[in-house]
């Protein structure tokens, strides 16, 4: 159930050592923007593989995949922040997250690197930001001259949040 | 880490006390129709003292001390002292109550101090009433059985003449006429019985030593050889001046002592009573628990936690799902080698699955045995007479299946009481006995199980529904329903044809809450009723909810299975067969009977192979309410299914009950029949909004 558990224990165990999760953020990338997520919340990546669609899903839901046995919904996170779908490639990535027992995979352009973000290095997110992207941000992450847009992948999966972005679409249209 | 150790021993002991619970109970309302069953009242009392046993060992001393009370009481009555009476059983079955409260075993409530102490108080009056116990026994030793003081022991050795058989005499009967004298071990000496190639089976060369303990004097006992006596030896012998089995000794002990040679003298049996009465005194304690040690070794069994065994059972129809694969792979190529060892895993696969589906498959009795209480009280509460007969509780269902049926069940057999039975006077009336009756039956066919609750009450009125129907809306006042659709509206939400509103039923949340609950399991309610001859529903469930069998259809990319238990037959339509309605509605006729069209792609929101029906295939599926013919692309076949829940964070989907893990990995679908057809009619109805 919980190797994101694990994880996190990890986390708290070897404080101290060089290889500890923390702050450690794996990056991918989403219509050419690096996105970057807790690694603590990574189960797996894997390759694209066949969905069976479910009916009655938002269109970001694309269906279920079997991950060894087990079914998982997969969300697609291009159309999550509401660009135009891109069929998958060879390059295209499930990566697993794990968040409350909830299992979920999350279809993303590429996966890039893992990367180490210091606290000192992240700024909170911008407080123009809003619409369908801005409202997953937790924070900027500085790497050098590149900033990764750090999300929350709780409020990725989040129904509610999802309602309350639209609603907002549809006040600023 | 020790914090953990000992939450868990406090779990087994929840389980245990809630187990035990369960017994007393069910020994407590089979002993009010058969009080003096001295097999019931032991089951009580050791019930009891258990509980009493490990509350006392898992820290739990108050609910020790309040058993031990109770105990006690049975202990009396287990030595003859009491005799059971309803006041005592209902005293007990409100005991038990207190301990699930007292325990935590009841969520939400918490037992009240006052009536913990109210009920103790009622079973120490009860066991102040009792005759001063030292008056009637010899102080010290309490004897496990009442001693009938004009009993003795006698010995009787028969050595019959050797041609005893020539006259025509049998000796069984002898012997049977000696037993019914009272206890008596009989044995066969075969001592002159000659070898084999010298033997006459003519002649009687055996003889017999009796231990007869009776109140039957000398005489008595010659009269029973009055015609054998001739030439047969018989001795008589009183080896001691009382019941020497009452007093502890074992008919085996006394077998030992004849075979091996010894003549029972009054020296010897002496012998054994001190033994008897020694161990008697040193060890009390070891006796009862080597007794229950060898109750519980009878049905040996392991307790382990029904999460661990769902687990089991997901691991395993994961495996068969790779197993499936490994099968197509080996066929696929021509190694005899391969070929092989997936064949020999299919083989322990399936086994494999056979068992570990039939570990969480639970004889339905224990549930029966908790309706008896629910029958009883409820039957009381409310001033009827109702009794309560259960058959078929030997049938197995599956563990889940069983809880989840337990809310509805319940439910159902409240309102046979309540609505079916009627009052004692009112019976008499209409010349009906005094009694009611519900009857609760189990039996398994062909892969479901089948459960009825008949009540031999006033029955539904179809009369009394078809107005509420129409007062409420839901029945044009023209209509002809049938009896059964008429039946059938007891089914819909707040719909409750009871006329006054009680605390266990007519709130008109029920019967449709019921009947959901039965289709979320897969299963099938029906009604059947005569007015004044009473209700019978029938529940039709399949055996368990981890398998079933399917048939597997494919409509655009996606695979669905239907339940065969759902399925009545497919066939091509002639495109002659279709007709369209007014309002755009499809239907079929199948052999003079119309059935509207239900296009799965529609519901679903993708496009089939071919919008012609005669294109493609149509399954007429029937639910409880209604019959339709399902339009899908394709059938693929029948197959048993392994099902698994969709994904919680995807939510329930209208129409589907689950999803399985085909043979190539991919996903499919299970639909579920009742509310796909539901789904079908609200789509309908906003179709013709638009």
């Amino acid at each position: 159930m919980s190797d994101a558990q694990d994880k996190r224990m990890l986390d708290e165990d070897e404080f101290e050592e060089e290889d500890s999760l923390k702050d450690k953020f794996l990056v991918f990338r989403i219509a050419d923007e690096d996105y970057a997520i807790d690694i603590a919340f990574v189960t797996e990546i894997v390759g694209i593989q066949k969905i069976t669609e479910v009916p009655d899903m938002d269109d970001y839901v694309r269906g279920v995949i079997n991950l060894r046995g087990k079914v998982i919904p997969v969300i697609d996170v291009r159309t999550r922040f509401r660009y135009s779908f891109q069929e998958y490639h060879d390059r295209t990535c499930i990566i697993v997250v794990d968040i409350e027992d909830a299992v979920v995979g999350l279809i993303v352009d590429e996966v890039s690197e893992v990367l180490s973000i210091p606290e000192e290095n992240i700024d909170p997110p911008p407080r123009t930001s809003k619409g369908a992207r801005g409202r997953f941000i937790q924070g900027m992450g500085k790497d050098g001259d590149d900033v990764k847009i750090i999300l929350n992948v709780a409020k990725l999966l989040d129904e509610e949040e999802l309602a309350s972005i639209e609603a907002a679409a549809t006040e600023t249209a | 880490m020790s914090a953990e150790y000992s939450g868990n021993f406090q779990e087994a002991y929840f389980d245990e006390v809630r187990e035990l619970l369960g017994e007393l109970e069910a020994a407590l309302l089979a002993i009010e129709d058969d009080p003096d069953n001295p097999e019931l009242i032991g089951q009580i009392f050791r019930a009891l003292h258990t509980i009493k046993g490990s509350s006392g060992m898992f820290g739990h001393s108050d609910v020790a001390m309040f058993t031990h009370d109770i105990e006690n009481v049975y202990e009396n009555v287990r030595q003859g002292r009491l005799e059971i009476s309803k006041g005592l059983i209902d005293l007990t079955l409100a005991a038990s109550d207190q301990v699930k409260l007292m325990t935590g075993l009841v969520e939400g409530e918490s037992a009240e101090e006052a009536k913990t102490r109210a009920i103790m108080t009622a079973a120490r009056e009860i066991l102040a009433d009792l005759p001063d116990p030292s008056s009637e026994e010899l102080a010290g030793e309490a004897p496990r059985k009442k001693i009938d003081r004009r009993l003795v022991t006698q010995q009787i050795t028969f050595t019959p003449e050797p041609d005893i058989f020539k006259y025509g005499t049998k000796i069984i009967p002898l012997l049977n006429e000696l037993r019914r004298y009272g206890e008596c071990v009989v044995v066969a000496r075969e001592g002159d019985v000659p070898p084999l190639e010298e033997l006459d089976p003519e002649r009687c060369r055996l003889s017999w030593e009796i231990t007869l303990a009776s109140s039957k004097s000398r005489d008595a006992i010659d009269d029973v050889f009055l015609f054998v006596m001739d030439d047969s030896e018989l001795r008589v012998e009183q080896i001691a001046e009382e019941d020497i089995f009452a007093l502890g000794v074992k008919p085996a002990q006394i077998r030992d002592l004849i075979l091996s040679g010894d003549r029972l003298t009054k020296d010897s049996i002496a012998e054994l009573l001190a033994e008897e009465a020694a161990e008697r005194a040193y060890v009390p304690e070891e006796r009862s628990r080597t007794s229950e040690a060898a109750d519980a070794s009878s049905v040996s069994s392991v307790r382990v936690k029904s999460e661990k065994l769902d687990e089991l059972v997901n691991l395993v129809g994961e495996l068969v799902v790779v197993q499936a694969r490994l099968s197509r792979i080996s066929n696929n190529r021509e190694e005899t080698e391969l070929f092989r060892v997936a064949e020999e895993v299919e083989r322990l696969t399936w086994e494999l699955r056979d068992s570990a589906l039939n570990m969480r498959m639970l004889p339905i009795g224990a549930a029966f045995n908790k309706f008896r209480r629910v029958a009883r009280d409820l039957a009381r509460d409310m001033g009827k007479k109702a009794s309560f007969t259960v058959e078929g509780g030997e049938t197995e269902l599956d563990k889940t299946v069983m809880e989840r049926l337990n809310d509805p069940l319940v439910h159902i057999i409240r309102n046979a009481i309540d609505h079916g039975v009627e009052p004692p006077d009112e019976r008499l009336a209409k010349g009906k006995p005094e009694q009611g009756r519900v009857h609760l039956s189990a039996s398994q066919t062909e892969g479901n199980v089948v459960i009825t609750v008949a009540d031999d009450g006033k029955g539904l009125d179809p009369e009394k529904i078809k107005r509420k129907a129409i007062a409420l809306g839901m029945l044009d006042e023209n209509a002809e329903p049938t009896e059964q659709e008429l039946f059938s509206f007891v089914f819909k939400a707040g719909f409750s044809t009871a006329e006054r509103v009680t605390d266990v039923s007519g709130r008109g949340v029920g019967m449709d809450v019921v009947n959901r609950n039965i289709e979320a399991l897969q299963g099938r309610i029906q009604l059947h009723s005569k007015p004044d001859q009473g209700t019978t529903v029938v529940l039709r469930m399949p055996l368990t909810l981890a398998i079933m069998e399917g048939m597997l259809v494919r409509s655009n990319r996606t695979i669905y299975a239907l339940p065969m238990l759902s399925i009545h037959e497919s066939f091509r339509p002639r495109p002659e067969d279709v007709t369209m309605t007014m309002d755009k509605l499809e239907m079929v006729k199948v052999r003079e009977r119309l059935f509207p069209v239900v296009r799965l792609h529609e519901i679903y929101g993708h496009d089939p192979d071919n919008y012609d029906l005669d294109k493609g295939i149509l399954i007429i599926v029937e639910s409880r309410e209604k019959s339709v013919c399902l339009f899908v692309d394709e059938i693929l076949g029948q197959q048993q299914i392994v099902v698994k829940p969709l994904p919680t964070y995807m939510g329930g989907i209208e129409g589907l009950s689950g999803c399985m893990v085909l043979a190539d990995g991919d996903i499919g679908l299970i639909l579920d029949v009742e509310n796909l057809i539901r789904r079908s009619e609200k789509g309908a109805g906003e179709g013709g909004i638009e």
